[in-house]
């Protein structure tokens, strides 16, 4: 392989292409190509890997004791853990032949010293594979990054001396402690020496060594609780400017540092970038500079393997906000308080992660006149096509006059669909119910929701018929293997699309105003309408398909390609493709629990 | 025996004392892997175009130190040919005379045995350059993966023809394509073949024959 194929090789594996050329071209000088038959263990806790590897071909499984934790395929990289921490709990097998790139250990630690951007990412990985595990059970409203604690993140053990200890026998101390940072204890108060200032202070002035720490330590030490947000300590670090934050636990006594770079790390994400943009947008441009930068934080996140619901939770939080400042920019503001924007559907369910279409609508209080309105909603549609949010092919947008109404036109519309319904008419109250107020007086449609359970009270053939969507399409039992043609899938169709209508029945039936598929869930756990067993794993099978849709739209919109919901069940490692059959199996019975508990055989 | 005689025969007339070491012992578990790019099929005629070979140590291919060199054609290489093997002008900036390259090959390859595909012709046109430049054909061992992988096929009769296209063992052996075939890429990714073919039987037992 010429230099410049192996150049554009590794430059396709995250995060080589963080590498300045000349790193890249240390890179290369160290690594050779490797050949390891199937079973061969490459790694396990007796015995450490020298060399980081980087896969050309075949794949890798990587075991806690006897369970499959990962699968490692062609462009995959491990381990930087064991090669930073120098050992590991885990075991790496050849699972089918593998030629690989192996880069030697000791280069491998170099890079990581000389390019941060190349040691966040691997340590980022770890905070982030910990958090994972951490998390497995919890999900929360807030990104994992924006809920993240100081003590998420690696706190670095510090030499601690008393005050009138020598200078000489603290660095000495903090030899032996492997660090570079010593604190130092005075009346209860703590003070700081780092490298530079004994650089500075010391070797500079040509001190003695035999001085009491206190002389030359900067006091007081800034420093955060264990449990404050990670997001606090940045804000401090970022406003004073400085690298280390000591960290104290819940008694006040002084437990460690943290770094800058650990926590940067944490936020190399660009999601607090965006949001401030988007707070401090004063035109429309601005908003859109903002709006754009969404889909590279949506591919950072999911490069750093972040969970598919947190990314959409972030996402759709700051798509709200985008429409709040829309809404705020181009509505004039004695007209804001009289009206509601809404967004729908997806964007209602905060389920729509990659931009794929746009549902919104406007609610006018009863009593004020639309057509003021309307040039401003125009305006508003016009903008968002321009954001690149593609338009609705039936035309649910505010532009339309028909989603664009007041309070009492709407409440006579929905009147309609429950007592003549035709098929559109169930797929317009399916979007209207996912509705979420964005901007205006979030109290109008409450008002109207309130009005739409009052409706469909005793409305059970109408519920049937509502919730009989569920089973619009089939999904397969099983996967099609490599041996068949057809190995496509429609992920939309066969599973997000009968979770997410199976459970909005559900929702309208038992009046849960949350719109977020796992919210709903969790509510109807809690309501006993599901079972603990089917709750939870509905909630794993919506993660399964969605990260599956994320990662194929993303790669689709890499190559330019147009957005659709089929995956290529080819493309999928083995892991990926039995989570994917369990899911299945798992929407199957949840159609047949909405078909009994609607009685949906009763009217077909 | 044979072997042995015409090994001593070509031994005999060595110009230079100073390549005793290609006649020297294997190193244990080393082989050189190298392709070359001529100018046609025909050894009594064609020249060296370029050069690329590899290390093989045990299990690895040791890409930080390849061999890969562009020889200067000679006035009777036209450029019609060159730009069948999509030499640039660049890579002809730094090419070498065919006496550099050979000499400098030699070096890299050293005692050990020799991984090709069809490497019969590579060392023919190889050994053209060697007899004039050091007096003997080029004596290393010669390792054929195509037999190798001849070997590893199941044959139901005598008769069954048994695809040897370069391309179709890649595919078979699942070998990851390297960007556009030169000398050095051809020469990694026949080593890797090498690798592979050498853990499977039978050809674990047999490789040793050319």
């Amino acid at each position: 392989m010429s230099l410049r194929d192996q150049e554009a090789f590794l430059s396709n594996i995250h995060p080589f292409e963080v590498l300045s050329h000349d790193q890249m071209n240390i890179c290369i000088k160290n690594m050779d190509i490797a050949y390891y038959p199937k079973d061969t263990v490459l790694m396990s806790p007796e015995k450490i890997s020298e060399n980081f590897f980087i896969i050309i071909k075949g794949i890798v499984h990587e075991y806690n004791e006897e369970e499959m934790v990962m699968d490692f395929h062609q462009e995959d990289s491990f381990d930087a853990n064991s090669l930073i921490y120098g050992q590991t709990k885990h075991t790496f097998k050849v699972y089918e032949d593998l030629i690989c790139y192996e880069l030697n250990k000791a280069t491998f630690l170099t890079l990581i010293e000389q390019n941060p951007e190349f040691k966040d990412f691997f340590l980022n990985n770890l905070v982030n594979k910990i958090q994972v595990l951490k998390n497995k059970e919890f999900t929360s409203e807030l990104s994992s990054f924006m809920i993240a604690r100081v003590d998420d993140t690696i706190i670095h053990e510090a030499c601690m001396v008393e005050e009138g200890t020598k200078l000489l026998d603290a660095i000495e101390q903090s030899i032996n402690y492997k660090t570079s940072t010593i604190i130092v204890k005075m009346n209860g108060d703590y003070g700081i020496i780092t490298d530079s200032l004994l650089k500075m202070k010391v070797l500079l002035q040509g001190r003695d060594l035999n001085i009491p720490v206190e002389e030359i330590a900067i006091f007081p030490l800034i420093s955060v609780q264990k449990d404050d947000y990670l997001f606090d300590a940045f804000s401090v670090l970022i406003k004073r400017n400085i690298k280390r934050i000591g960290v104290k636990n819940s008694q006040g006594e002084m437990v460690g540092v943290i770094e800058q770079i650990d926590v940067l790390s944490h936020f190399a994400n660009h999601t607090y970038v965006v949001d401030s943009k988007i707070k401090k947008a004063k035109t429309i441009e601005n908003l859109k500079e903002a709006s754009n930068d969404l889909i590279n934080t949506i591919k950072t996140l999911n490069a750093k393997g972040v969970k598919v619901h947190h990314i959409s939770n972030l996402i759709g939080q700051l798509n709200l906000k985008v429409y709040r400042k829309l809404y705020q920019l181009v509505v004039p503001e004695e007209l804001q308080k009289d009206a509601c924007f809404i967004v729908m559907g997806s964007e209602g369910r905060n389920e729509q992660i990659i931009k794929t279409d746009q549902d919104n609508a406007l609610v006018v209080r009863d009593g004020v006149d639309v057509e003021q309105y309307r040039p401003y909603m125009e305006k508003t549609t016009q903008i968002l096509l321009d954001f690149g949010y593609p338009p609705c092919e039936g035309n649910i947008m505010v532009s339309n006059p028909f989603w664009c109404k007041n309070v009492s036109d709407y409440k006579k519309e929905t009147a309609k669909w429950i007592e003549a319904p035709d098929m559109q008419n169930y797929m317009d109250l399916a979007i209207f119910f996912d509705s979420f107020a964005v901007g205006g007086n979030k109290e109008l449609l409450i008002n109207l929701k309130d009005d739409l359970f009052n409706k469909l009270h005793d409305k059970d053939v109408f519920m049937a018929y509502f919730a009989r969507a569920t089973l619009t399409f089939d999904t397969p039992t099983k996967i099609a293997n490599f041996m068949t043609k057809s190995h496509n899938i429609d992920i939309k169709k066969t599973a997000v699309f009968p979770i997410v209508q199976g459970i909005r029945s559900l929702a309208l039936r038992e009046r849960i105003r949350e719109t977020t598929t796992v919210k709903r869930i969790k509510i109807l756990l809690q309501k006993k309408v599901l079972s603990e067993e089917l709750a939870n794993e509905l909630i794993e099978a919506f993660e399964v398909v969605n990260t599956l849709r994320l990662k194929s739209q993303l790669i689709k919109l890499q190559d330019g390609k147009e957005i659709d919901n089929n995956i290529d069940t080819h493309t999928l490692g083995k892991i990926e493709r039995d989570l994917l059959k369990d899911s299945f199996s798992i929407v199957n019975s949840f159609k047949k629990f909405i078909t009994y508990t609607f009685k949906i055989d009763k009217i077909s | 025996m044979i072997q042995s005689l015409l090994r001593k025969w070509n031994l005999s007339r060595l110009k230079d004392k100073k390549y005793l070491y290609l006649f020297g012992e294997e190193p244990k578990d080393e082989y050189v892997c190298l392709d070359c790019e001529t100018t046609g099929l025909n050894p009594k005629k064609d020249e060296i175009l370029s050069i690329g070979a590899v290390l093989i140590k045990e299990n690895r291919i040791i890409m930080r130190k390849t061999f890969n060199v562009f020889v200067k054609p000679s006035k009777n290489v036209t450029a019609e040919s060159i730009k069948i093997h999509q030499i640039r002008p660049i890579d002809l900036e730094n090419a070498i005379t065919p006496k550099e390259a050979i000499l400098e090959l030699l070096e890299f390859i050293g005692s050990r045995p020799i991984v090709g595909y069809y490497i019969k012709f590579d060392m023919a046109i190889i050994s053209k350059y060697t007899k004039q430049i050091i007096g003997v054909k080029i004596p290393n061992r010669m390792i054929e993966v195509s037999s190798m992988y001849f070997r590893t096929r199941h044959r139901h009769s005598e008769y069954e023809f048994v695809d040897l296209k370069f391309d179709t063992i890649m595919k078979t052996l699942n070998i990851p394509e390297l960007g556009k075939h030169d000398a050095l890429n051809d020469a990694i990714m026949t080593a890797m073949m090498f690798l592979k073919l050498r853990e499977m039987t039978p050809a674990k037992s047999t490789f040793y024959e050319g």
